[in-house]
This record gives C-alpha cells, sequence and structure tokens, in this order.
C-alpha cells in the first residue's frame, strides 16, 4: 500500500467516523491539539483503523507506540509499520 | 426589558441563589453526616444524590424565571445503570441535567470544571465525578466497570464541551464506549432555550423557557461489530440532530 492510499484511508476513517474536516487531515495535525482528540477517542480511532487496515492490534507489542502517537504523522507512521508486520507474517 | 431591569434582576437572582445554597448545605448536612458515620451508604453515592437534589432546588427555584417543559419521562428505562447524554451550551447546563429523575449519577467531564470551579469542585470529588484528561483511557474504563457493578449512572456531554453557536459539536467517544463496553442501555436528552436563559459567555440570567427532552434509549445490543460503539454514537448524534430541529 502506498503512502498516498495510506492517507486516504486514514482520511476517510477520520471524516467518516470522527466529523473531522478534510482540511484539517494534514500529516503535522496533532491528535489533541488539533483534532481534539482525547484517550477514548484515541482508542475508538485504533478500532476503526484496524477495520480500515485489517490488522489486529496486539496489546503487549503496540501499546506503547499507540500511547506514543502524538500526529497523524506518527499514525501513518504506525499503520505503516503494522502493514509491514503482516505482510511479513 | 431593559438593560436596568435586567442588572437588578440579575443582583437578586444570584443573592437569592446565595441564600437557597446557604440553606441547603446546611440542611442537607445534617442528613448527610450521620449517613457518613452510620455508614448508610458509601460517601461518593450520598454526594451524587446531594449533588442532583441541590440541581433539582436550583431549577425549581428559578421558576418565576424560568418556565420548563420535561418531556419524554416515560423513556426512561428502568433499569439502572444508565448512560445518559446530553447536548451542551451554557455554564449551567449542569444543573438542568438533575430534572432527569436519576439521582445516582457520576457525571464525566474533561478537567476544566474540576480546575476552575472553586467551592463546587470539592462537591464534584466528593460525588467521584471523573475527569477523562487525568484518567486516561484504561484507568477510565476499569473505574467504571466497578461502578457499573454498583448501579451507579453516568452522565455525560458528548461534545465535550460548550457551543458558542447552538450548533451540535462533534460527539466524543466515552459515553458511547462505555456504554457499548458495559452493555448499559444509553439516553440522550435533547435540552433547548438554557442557551436564552445563560448566554454561553457570561453568566447574565434572561427570563426564558427551558424544554428536556428525553430521547428513545439506544441499546447496544442491537448494534454489531468492532465498529457498535462509533456507529451508537453516529445514530445518537442524528437523534439529537432530529430532535433540535424540532424544538427549535
Amino acid at each position: 500500500m502506498t503512502d498516498n492510499e495510506i492517507r486516504d484511508k486514514v482520511k476517510n476513517v477520520l471524516v467518516e467516523w470522527f466529523e473531522v474536516g478534510p482540511e484539517q487531515i494534514i500529516p503535522g495535525a496533532e491528535l489533541r491539539k488539533d483534532l481534539d482528540f482525547d484517550s477514548l477517542d484515541t482508542v475508538d480511532f485504533v478500532v476503526a483503523l484496524e477495520k480500515e487496515f485489517k490488522f489486529k492490534i496486539i496489546r503487549s507489542e503496540d501499546e506503547s507506540a499507540i500511547r506514543a502517537m502524538r500526529t497523524l504523522s506518527d499514525v501513518f507512521a504506525f499503520i505503516k509499520e503494522k502493514l509491514k508486520q503482516k505482510a511479513d507474517s | 426589558m431593559s438593560n436596568s431591569v435586567l442588572i437588578c434582576l440579575n443582583i437578586f437572582y444570584y443573592l437569592y441563589i446565595l441564600v437557597i445554597t446557604i440553606v441547603f448545605e446546611i440542611l442537607s448536612h445534617l442528613v448527610i453526616i450521620p449517613c457518613i458515620i452510620l455508614r448508610i451508604r458509601k460517601i461518593d453515592d450520598i454526594y451524587r444524590i446531594h449533588n442532583w437534589a441541590y440541581g433539582q432546588l436550583i431549577v425549581r427555584a428559578s421558576r418565576p424565571l424560568l418556565k420548563m417543559k420535561v418531556e419524554g419521562i416515560e423513556r426512561l428505562p428502568d433499569t439502572r445503570p444508565l448512560v445518559v447524554v446530553f447536548n451542551h451550551n451554557t455554564y449551567v447546563d449542569i444543573f438542568f441535567t438533575a430534572l432527569i429523575p436519576v439521582p445516582n449519577m457520576l457525571i464525566v467531564v474533561k478537567g476544566w470544571p474540576f480546575r476552575v470551579l472553586l467551592g463546587i469542585n470539592f462537591f464534584m470529588r466528593m460525588a467521584g465525578y471523573m475527569d477523562i484528561e487525568e484518567l486516561g483511557a484504561e484507568e477510565f474504563i476499569k473505574r467504571s466497570k466497578e461502578l457499573v457493578k454498583r448501579k451507579v449512572s453516568f452522565q455525560f456531554f458528548p461534545e465535550g464541551h460548550r457551543s458558542h453557536d447552538g450548533s451540535l459539536g462533534r460527539f466524543k467517544s466515552g459515553a458511547f464506549l462505555l456504554a457499548a463496553e458495559n452493555n448499559i442501555p444509553l439516553v440522550p436528552v435533547c435540552m433547548t432555550g438554557i442557551e436564552k436563559f445563560q448566554t454561553s459567555t457570561f453568566p447574565f440570567i434572561h427570563p426564558s423557557t427551558v424544554t428536556l427532552r428525553v430521547l428513545s434509549p439506544v441499546f447496544p445490543e442491537n448494534f454489531k461489530g468492532e465498529l457498535r460503539s462509533l456507529e451508537m454514537r453516529k445514530h445518537v448524534k442524528n437523534m439529537f440532530m432530529e430532535a433540535m430541529n424540532e424544538l427549535r
């Protein structure tokens, strides 16, 4: 999956499920400050990403990466890594 | 109404509320303190009921200035606990939520009320209200499961903050995740007219009519799949928008 495809899918999730305006979806957008996410929104967001990208979150392995996500760039990088793990397994 | 009349009205109103508050706190603590000593109920339960009773009192005592309509109470499920969600326009919304007859209701908020509302934050802490920002997702889910076992209901303003223009903001996940995780009914309540009673930016009150409409409860078991809390959220938001269009 290309970077643009990842971005488009994340954009779909944010617009469809989190009422985020497309203009807000830029790599540098901060989840808390710009998209007004709290920790529970992040839980839902990760569930939606799992469904969209068809990967599985493994709590013991992924929890620290999820906690570290601050911006959409971090989200894109996390998804890329999960897709790579899925392809390798 | 002229400005000078409005100013006099507000001075009188806030003095009147202050006197009622002092009398209520004295009388209520004559009951609360023995209940705590005798361990009749847990302290947080007692203070949630205290806060609910205070909200009821303040709103009903404001009757000369407020016409109130509460519709749809018969839609409230008999079972407890519930998750009750309200739209959010003003600082005083929280008092009007007490018109819903669910006394043991824990309010989940986002940070600022604990930091800013001096004096009131004592009663919030005693009632065990939860600050999402402070707790984080994992601790919130863990604590809420314990409270569900005690049949404590939950109250959210899913927009997370006041609307400054009366429109419905983005809904946050907390209420819907909690209802879905614990399989408890979620009851939306639409409030209108409070933004005319007190504007969202300044505590100046105006005579007005306030309507609370209890909408049909939403049951998590009617939503399937991994995204069910998100689907619930979307469904409830649509319910609010429909109700607000009808009421305005």
